[in-house]
């Protein structure tokens, strides 16, 4: 299965200056991998044990170097989820 | 006339009263592959046609009993409703799903607790007073729901209807409450957010979390969000997750309902159907959504303090439709089920909701397994109500040496068997 959706690499690509927030599953210890994503130039925002993952902001041009670390397994867009009733 | 298969909401009760030339209005479903939604041939005496809805094969329509007999004999003919008027409130569709019945017994969910991850809550509110446990914000406006849709939510899955004098009581009424807030005040927020609702949740030890949000669809389940509902799942915790309100149209479960482990609730009607706003599957890799369906058209519940979602009813009421106000009517059912036998793992939850459920008739990707249905949900537990297992559980019906003295004796048997 692809790291990243290729339409999201090609947002990367075509914005390498703009500001992602992106969700980025892991492996090994949560707490190391997240230390090495703000080495990496990543604002984390939160890491998550239960899914072994961290949620991050950073630019396009740092995303496309996420994907090619061996630790990292996924990598999507942080989306908006919405109240479903009213 | 007898009970035919066909006819539904009382209707054959209420025609073998009434005289011939009488009519009464009715709404017939016909077959999907039904080009024309009208009966066909020249004009059938005793029918006055009204209405051709669009979204679905059905019409609207006054008939006379003879009417509807010959209604019944056309093979096209799938269904034929009673038009009801629409007054959806909890205490209007909870009977839908025989709640009545199930509070006769006792079971409240007392001692059960639901994580209601949202718009966060109305800690003032008289129907949620006592049983709110903890609050947490996650978006950075404090844990006060100032949107209306948390508190509406949770009242419809714990709410006392202490306001109301019981009258718009939720499923289960003697929960406790945990509430997350994950979307802002404007009612949406990020994904990350509601994965970390769901942590902190867990953390919490909440045995289930009530999730009426949602994302466009179709997703296949791997998204984030969906997988943290798993992830919660296998650590013990039932999920529910609303399917979504971009139905009829077909592919629209997104994150979460998308999820592999949790309980995906689609909504339906007053009508015992599905309602047209309701997500439906496949999802993306091809898995049929929603599990179940459950009440979620015009409910009246708790309305946040200084608030207006839905269409207020008064200062603590408000109504409300989506698959949003179907969610936690499952994450009630999952507390009775659990203060039934706080043995059942989520897996089974999800098993007996949706193996109990009644077939509306519709395909899988619309209803699931059908509706889910209170009474047998519960009556399926091998654990029945029983006096020895402490305040958590209700008193059990009938007197001396008649039901509740056997149910006691099955209760006691079953429990020895498990020390």
């Amino acid at each position: 299965m692809a790291k990243v959706d290729p339409s999201l690499r090609a947002e990367w690509k075509d914005n390498p200056r703009s500001s992602f927030s992106l969700i980025v599953r892991v492996t090994g210890d949560v707490g190391e991998r997240r230390e090495m994503l703000e080495d990496l130039g990543c604002q984390v925002k939160r890491a998550f044990r239960l899914t072994n993952s961290v949620s991050v902001r950073c630019s396009g041009a740092v995303a496309l170097t996420l994907t090619r670390r061996r630790w990292v397994t996924k990598v999507e867009r942080d989306s908006i989820i919405r109240a479903l009733g009213g | 006339m007898g009970e035919g298969s066909k006819l539904r909401n009382g209707l054959a009760q209420e025609l073998s009263s009434m005289s011939q030339d009488e009519q009464v209005p009715i709404i017939v479903r016909y077959s999907p592959d039904r080009r024309i939604v009208r009966h066909k041939g020249p004009p059938m005496p005793g029918i006055q046609e009204s209405y051709n809805y669009r979204l679905q094969p059905m019409a609207h329509m006054y008939a006379t009993p003879r009417a509807i007999e010959a209604l019944q004999e056309d093979d096209e003919v799938v269904r034929i409703y009673r038009d009801q008027p629409v007054h959806t409130l909890l205490d209007s569709a909870l009977p839908i799903i025989q709640m009545p019945q199930v509070r006769s017994l006792g079971w409240d969910g007392r001692g059960v607790s639901i994580a209601i991850v949202d718009t966060g809550i109305d800690p003032t509110h008289p129907d949620l007073q006592g049983r709110l446990v903890d609050l947490a914000d996650w978006v950075g406006e404090g844990p006060v729901d100032e949107n209306g849709h948390g508190t509406h939510c949770a009242s419809i899955a714990a709410g006392s209807g202490a306001k109301s004098d019981g009258r718009y009581r939720g499923v289960a009424p003697a929960a406790s409450i945990y509430a997350a807030k994950v979307l802002r005040r404007n009612g949406s927020g990020m994904m990350s957010d509601v994965m970390a609702g769901i942590d902190w949740a867990v953390d919490q030890g909440v045995q289930i979390i009530s999730l009426s949000l949602g994302g466009p669809g179709p997703s296949d389940g791997h998204d984030a969000l969906s997988e943290m509902c798993d992830a919660a799942v296998a650590a013990g915790v039932v999920v529910c997750a609303a399917a979504g309100n971009d139905g009829p149209a077909g592919r629209t479960i997104g994150s979460p309902g998308a999820s592999r482990l949790a309980i995906t609730v689609g909504a339906s009607t007053d009508q015992d159907i599905v309602a047209p706003f309701s997500s439906r599957g496949p999802t993306a890799d091809g898995r049929a959504k929603p599990d179940i369906l459950l009440p979620g058209h015009l409910i009246t519940a708790a309305r946040a303090k200084g608030t207006s979602m839905g269409t207020p009813v008064d200062s603590y009421y408000c109504e409300a439709s989506g698959t949003s106000m179907a969610t936690p009517v499952a994450a009630g059912l999952c507390a009775l089920l659990l203060q039934m036998d706080p043995e059942l793992t989520p897996d089974e939850i999800k098993e007996r909701l949706i193996t109990t459920s009644i077939d509306l008739g519709e395909p899988a990707n619309a209803q699931g397994r059908g509706r889910a249905d209170a009474l047998r949900a519960i009556q399926n537990s091998i654990s029945p109500p029983s006096s020895d297992r402490g305040d958590s559980q209700p008193p059990v019906a009938g007197p001396g040496l008649g039901l509740g003295c056997l149910t006691t004796l099955v209760a006691a048997l079953l429990q020895s068997k498990r020390k």
